[in-house]
């Protein structure tokens, strides 16, 4: 095999045993890798009623076919189980420099199967895999736990690990690899932790073997440079200022969430976003394997009450730990930030639950005595101690830790936490940005701006702009993007620079970079079609994990203050999320029938009926 | 007319000063093209324009007190 190794290792932690199995070329051919692997193997193996957190649960770690080769952004791995914050699928990505570490160890996937009964990691070594017990390390942060990892077995090995708050099953913990980078949502921290796993330490000794490595050089070549062209006289905007350069185009249309989505607009936005970074706490950028981006910030605080060194903060937890808080104090969010990845939490739903909680408070739902301190808007310490207490599940960060639903839930007001399956929303406010809307309430592990991302096209003019406050556009162009980012989450690439340069700037985004890519790694010779058909097929896979998992249309839900409260501010007052409308037409789009399940025909067309 | 113009990320280079917001006068008719032209924005650079948060075109007439955004297309968030 070529791009593939063909072998994934299957580690039994109830026993204690490593075994190796060889991969089926057809699999990888129709499910491509990362996120298609992922959710091939779940739905094979894991019982969809089971308790995420039981030893029932397995977890499955991917590479794709371009992971680890000199691809542009050729880094990512994704990390598929069974979500304790959602009982949905969850399927988290991540990049940084251990994914391709661990694809040059000859494997495409690790499962993790049962649970073990004493703290262990896992250990490779080239091919060669050990588990060993990780009873020093339990307990620590994910920056000491690196350390350590790395002093036990190899200086130049890559680490992926969970902190305390994976190892307290805080049900939105993280894995952390390379130290800040996170495969972030739905809680695949915690199942991590349920199975006493504390990380992995790889060292890889072999590159991936491609089919064609001059051709590969050459379409390579081909999309670095038309890169380079671009932005020759001018820098790419993520280079410049890291992703918190997005507050300009969710400011400017009035989506950029705040006070738990009870405005669209936030009077504090230039204290926070990606050029104040740049001014004030930027020491260097850091990019991940084979980018040529480096969206990637370190950054310092270099005194005060929040002083500090570490890893963001990205557009998301700007967002999160920010404007949804209230919180116009970069330092403040910042070292809330660097709380989170030392902890190993998700930014996101550590954020947006710490904002459900301050609206909770304000309409006198929730008291002081049981917070133990007022929880105002904009109190940026309180969202640091908070970050901390959740992470160690310690006073009210034990109720925090269980998610903004449950929390909301426990005080009697389910409505008030922004969510979608149980996932908190990214920072994009779908009253005013419909494509969002429809691609929250659908995406297979809840909210996430992951899964087909409309802010490309609505907000931030890739490939170019269109409105996003109108409604009956969307269906198609939603569908469409979905399965292209399925392709590009299976494939091994990262979203940012594919989105621009592999895909044609149609909103058809047909994937050619990525089949010329794929092709030469591979040999396989997709077609654009066959491609395409991989897409869908793995978004129609996770849907019928979730049909059998309970969900339904019924569950394709946003909460009341979306679809029925209209936006009090900026250039989107008044609007309501149209979702009801969009999904009628999406469903049909799919194939699917009106409850949202994926029709027999359809099943049957994509090779999933045997499924 | 007078309207106001925020510039951000690497179009900064064509403000007049170092301030990213920042005000302009424009003959009554003007149109997103003047505007551009007057601050020597290359036509051939990927822009996203909006006029008090709406999307325009370069043809978009401009008006009294408008504010304006323009910003590069960014990849990602």
């Amino acid at each position: 095999m070529f791009g593939w190794c063909g072998k994934i290792l299957r580690i039994n932690l109830s026993a204690g045993k490593i075994g190796v199995e060889e991969l089926d070329a057809n699999v990888c051919r129709d499910y491509v890798g990362g996120r298609g692997l992922g959710i091939y193997y779940l739905l094979k193996e894991v019982d969809p009623s089971c308790d995420p957190l039981a030893t029932k649960n397995i977890m499955i770690m991917t590479t794709g076919p371009l992971t680890g080769t000199v691809a542009p952004t050729g880094a990512r791995y994704m990390v598929t189980t069974k979500s304790p914050l959602t009982g949905a699928i969850t399927c988290s990505n991540s990049g940084g420099y251990f994914p391709a570490e661990l694809k040059k160890t000859g494997y495409d996937a690790i499962i993790f199967e049962g649970k073990s009964p004493q703290p262990v990691y896992l250990w490779i070594d080239g091919d060669q895999a050990e588990l060993r017990s990780a009873q020093n390390i339990w307990g620590m942060t994910t920056h000491e736990a690196d350390d350590a990892l790395r002093k036990e077995t190899h200086k130049k090995a890559k680490t992926s690990v969970i902190g305390p708050a994976g190892e307290k099953l805080v049900r939105f913990a993280a894995i952390m690899n390379d130290r800040d980078r996170a495969a972030g949502r739905s809680g695949v921290g915690a199942v991590m932790g349920s199975k006493n796993l504390k990380g992995f330490v790889v060292r890889g000794r072999q590159e991936v073997s491609l089919f064609d490595p001059e051709g590969f050089t050459a379409v390579n070549n081909k999309y670095r440079d038309k890169f380079k062209k671009a932005t020759k006289d001018n820098p790419p905007p993520l280079r410049l200022h890291g992703t918190a350069i997005t507050v300009v185009g969710t400011q400017s249309h009035g989506v950029f969430p705040t006070r738990n989505f009870q405005q669209g607009t936030f009077e504090g936005w230039q204290s926070i976003y990606g050029e104040t970074l740049t001014k004030k706490y930027l020491i260097r950028r850091k990019p991940c394997f084979s980018c040529p981006i480096s969206c990637g910030r370190v950054t310092r605080i270099p005194d005060g009450p929040f002083k500090g060194e570490g890893e963001g903060p990205e557009y998301e937890t700007v967002y999160s730990l920010g404007s949804d808080c209230g919180v116009d104090n970069l330092a403040a969010l910042t070292k809330a930030n660097y709380v989170c990845n030392e902890l190993g939490l998700d930014t996101i739903s550590m954020g947006s639950a710490i904002a459900c909680a301050m609206e909770l408070f304000e309409k006198g739902y929730l008291d002081e005595s049981e917070i133990g301190m007022p929880l105002k808007w904009g109190d940026g310490q309180a969202v640091v101690t908070l970050a901390r207490q959740t992470g160690l599940r310690e006073g009210f960060g034990d109720i925090l830790a269980e998610g903004s639903l449950r929390m909301a839930t426990k005080y009697g007001h389910p409505e008030l936490a922004i969510v979608a399956k149980g996932q908190d929303f990214a920072g994009y406010d779908p009253r005013g940005e419909q494509g969002m809307g429809l691609a929250y309430a659908t995406s297979p592990i809840g909210a996430s701006h992951m899964r087909g991302d409309p802010a490309y096209f609505e907000l931030l003019g890739v490939p170019f702009n269109v409105d996003p406050l109108t409604w009956k556009d969307k269906p198609p162009i939603v569908a469409k993007w979905q399965d292209v980012f399925a392709v590009i989450d299976s494939a091994g690439l990262c979203v940012f620079f594919t989105v621009r340069y592999l895909l044609e700037p149609t909103l058809e985004a047909r994937p050619i970079g990525i089949m010329e890519l794929l092709n030469a790694a591979t040999g396989v010779g997709y077609t654009l079609e066959e491609l395409e058909k991989a897409g869908e097929r793995i978004v129609n896979a996770e849907r019928l994990y979730l049909k059998r998992a309970g969900f339904s249309r019924k569950d394709d839900s946003l909460p009341p203050r979306i679809t029925n409260e209209p936006l009090p501010d900026g250039p989107a007052k008044g609007m309501v999320c149209h979702l009801d409308e969009m999904l009628e037409a999406y469903y049909k789009i799919r194939g699917w029938s009106a409850d949202g399940i994926p029709t027999e025909k359809k099943l049957r067309a994509l090779g999933l009926i045997e499924m | 007319m007078k309207i106001q113009i925020s510039l951000y990320a690497n179009l900064r280079q064509y403000a007049p000063g170092s301030a990213e917001s920042f005000e302009l006068e424009l003959a009554a008719g003007a149109t997103v093209k003047t505007m551009i032209d007057r601050l020597k924005i290359p036509q051939t650079l990927k822009m996203v324009i909006l006029i008090n948060g709406r999307k325009a075109d370069t043809d978009t007439r401009l008006a009294e007190e408008d504010k304006i955004t323009i910003f590069p297309p960014i990849e990602g968030g």
